[in-house]
């Protein structure tokens, strides 16, 4: 590899490269590496037996059960909005586009609390819909279909704000071109737009995934706290802790940790297909050009 | 021609910076350039011919057909018309292979086939390249992969934005002798947006001239190039094109007689066998005129020709005129002296002298 001298100018002494790569080594150690270590650490000190018995806990299947269900619900409504909000504003012009990508990037800016809080307003016994609710006897607020919701609110900018910069950046003209060539609007969505997009989609899903069954916050204000019917995996979790069962409450967030990670391999397993594929393209391209 | 046997056209397209405002009829047959520099409004007519264009309001009828009637609520969407449209950018599916970008369009033609994708391939020649993937191409290769891609689906209507706009030179002179195949061998109407008057010249039947969104000419390419009452725009590179045929080559000097209508001309030896069919521009500006057959001078080519019309040129030392050569319009640019020193008007007999080394160059 040829290093440009632009490359060489802005390159530090070797002795502030090593003390700034150790620098974050050292604080990814401290506030990361050792954390997560202490997870399993705790979470297995007593035992395997404690641990799978904290996992096998009824109450604890109940949220593993209630944490899948809210995630198999939330990312397929994620996915759908996302790919229609990435298609309006990529290939329309439209006013009030700006507005739209800003209210995307809402739950990114707003407190999860506060967007627990929204729900409890609208569908609590005193909120908006609470009486009409109540009156037919349907139950949102300390119930799935509100964990669902908080959920929802919480990861919907995940896959939307993934797509919205592929799409922009693909423009129109091969839509256009499957146009001309006599596909109608829907045969072109599955031939060419979702081809194309498949690698942002995938990294999209998989990081609204991680989220939906971490989310704390939101889902904490709009479950009550039911166990076995509206605790999730991180609620369950601190739950045990509250009440001192720590190696219990160790072996939940392991299982939880656990899922975060295979979450995060999936990530990288597919940032480095994309690459291939990218730099597969890019190899024909000069062979063919240069 | 029956006026059923024709595209009519009335578009308007108001922008904010921009206004595009149309009412043409095209023929039914043969390659139709639109002209004009950037900004002139070409692109955005073809993109309302292909119903691309979401703000386009207006009429138009393909054939007796009616694709688009603003003021009763018709429009027949872009993938309902048998179009074919090759974009500047030749726009293939990256992720499809050269045999399945050919085999998308085909799959959704209703009526049977009209055209073999044999036929097609071989008229691109690309049948070497259907297994590779469009990554795996040179511009030209992907430029006439999309041509081919556009022409498999039998369209009715072949819409071209500067298809080689986007290639070099070299690329260029390799994929203009496909698109003159094109235009001998295609029974369908071709528009085709070019700013280069080469291509124009070596392309066209016909002629739309576009400035600032609106027809400034349209007509035959040979007579419409030949009018003095072009806008300066145009003139600036003002001559005719001649449809010739291949006389006789002459080995000793290397040179080579074109016969057209009116007279003929040397040029340089051409690789043409003799009985071909060639078309060649004369520069106004490569065209001198004088009143008496010049004798002792190296030009070798003399017409006998006939003044029109005698017009101003794009600049106040130049005028141009317009010679007939037995039928076959010429353009010449000279100076303002040199025609009140000539005394030139029309009606007056004189020749026309051309450098044999300007033709074809």
């Amino acid at each position: 590899m040829l290093v440009s001298p632009i490359q060489r100018a802005i390159t530090e002494p070797p002795i502030v490269r090593r003390l700034l790569i150790g620098l974050t080594l050292g604080f990814l150690t401290l506030f990361l590496f050792l954390p997560l270590a202490a997870v399993f650490y705790e979470a297995l000190r007593k035992g395997l037996g404690v641990y799978f018995a904290a996992l096998v806990d009824p109450d604890a299947a109940a949220a593993i059960r209630l944490t899948l269900l809210c995630a198999m619900i939330a990312v397929p409504l994620n996915l759908v909005f996302g790919i229609a909000a990435a298609w309006a504003i990529a290939k329309f012009e439209f006013h009030g586009k700006s507005v739209l990508i800003t209210l995307i990037d809402l739950p990114f800016a707003v407190s999860p609390v506060i967007a627990g809080l929204i729900y409890v307003l609208m569908f609590g016994a005193q909120g908006w819909l609470g009486p009409w609710l109540a009156a037919h006897d349907i139950k949102i607020l300390f119930a799935v279909p509100g964990i669902v919701l908080a959920t929802v609110f919480v990861t919907f900018p995940f896959i939307a704000r993934e797509l919205i910069p592929l799409m922009q950046e693909q423009g129109i003209e091969e839509e256009e071109a499957a146009l001309v060539l006599g596909a109608s609007g829907w045969q072109t969505f599955w031939r060419i737009t979702l081809p194309n997009i498949k690698w942002g989609l995938l990294y999209g899903v998989v990081l609204c995934t991680a989220r939906a069954m971490g989310e704390f916050g939101a889902v904490s204000v709009v479950s009550g706290h039911i166990r076995g019917a509206t605790n999730t995996l991180p609620l369950q979790v601190e739950i045990l802790y509250n009440e001192y069962q720590f190696a219990a409450a160790f072996a939940v967030a392991s299982l939880l940790t656990v899922l975060a990670l295979v979450m995060l391999a999936v990530k990288a397993l597919i940032e480095w297909q994309a690459h291939q594929t990218r730099r597969a393209a890019l190899a024909a391209k000069g062979e063919t050009e240069g | 021609m029956t006026p059923d046997a024709a595209i009519r056209a009335r578009f308007q397209v108001i922008w904010p910076r921009f206004t595009l405002d149309i009412d043409l009829t095209l023929p039914g047959r043969g390659v139709t350039a639109l002209f004009g520099h950037s900004g002139s409004g070409k692109t955005t007519l073809l993109r309302c011919l292909a119903g691309l264009e979401r703000h386009c309001v207006g009429l138009l009828h393909f054939k007796g057909e009616i694709w688009q009637d603003s003021e009763r609520g018709i429009f027949r969407p872009t993938h309902q018309r048998p179009l074919g449209y090759v974009f500047q950018e030749a726009s293939l599916f990256p992720h499809l292979s050269v045999q399945k970008n050919l085999d998308y369009g085909r799959t959704r033609v209703n009526h049977a086939h009209k055209v073999s994708l044999e036929d097609v391939v071989e008229l691109l020649g690309i049948a070497h390249l259907l297994d590779r993937m469009p990554d795996r191409l040179s511009g030209g290769e992907r430029q006439r992969v999309a041509i081919a891609r556009s022409l498999a689906t039998s369209p009715e209507l072949l819409l071209m934005d500067e298809p080689l706009a986007a290639l070099d030179l070299k690329r260029k002179n390799e994929i203009l002798p496909y698109l003159e195949r094109l235009r001998d061998e295609l029974d369908i109407p071709v528009c085709y947006v070019s700013h280069s008057p080469d291509e124009v010249a070596r392309l066209a039947d016909h002629i739309v001239l576009l400035a600032e969104g609106r027809v400034v000419a349209a007509g035959g390419l040979r007579e419409t190039l030949a009018r003095l009452d072009l806008p300066t725009a145009f003139t600036e590179d003002a001559g005719v094109v001649i449809e010739a045929v291949v006389a006789s080559h002459d080995e000793a000097y290397h040179l080579t007689r074109l016969d057209f209508p009116g007279g003929s001309v040397v040029v340089a030896r051409r690789p043409e066998a003799i009985g071909r069919q060639l078309r060649f521009r004369i520069y106004a500006r490569d065209v001198s005129l004088t009143l008496t057959r010049a004798e002792g001078t190296s030009i070798i080519n003399l017409l006998s020709a006939t003044v029109t019309e005698v017009a101003d040129a794009d600049t106040p030392a130049h005028v141009l005129v317009q010679l007939d050569v037995g039928g076959t319009p010429l353009i010449a640019r000279i100076t303002r002296r040199s025609r009140d020193h000539l005394h030139l008007a029309p009606g007056q007999p004189l020749w026309a002298q051309i450098k044999a080394v300007a033709l074809l160059a």
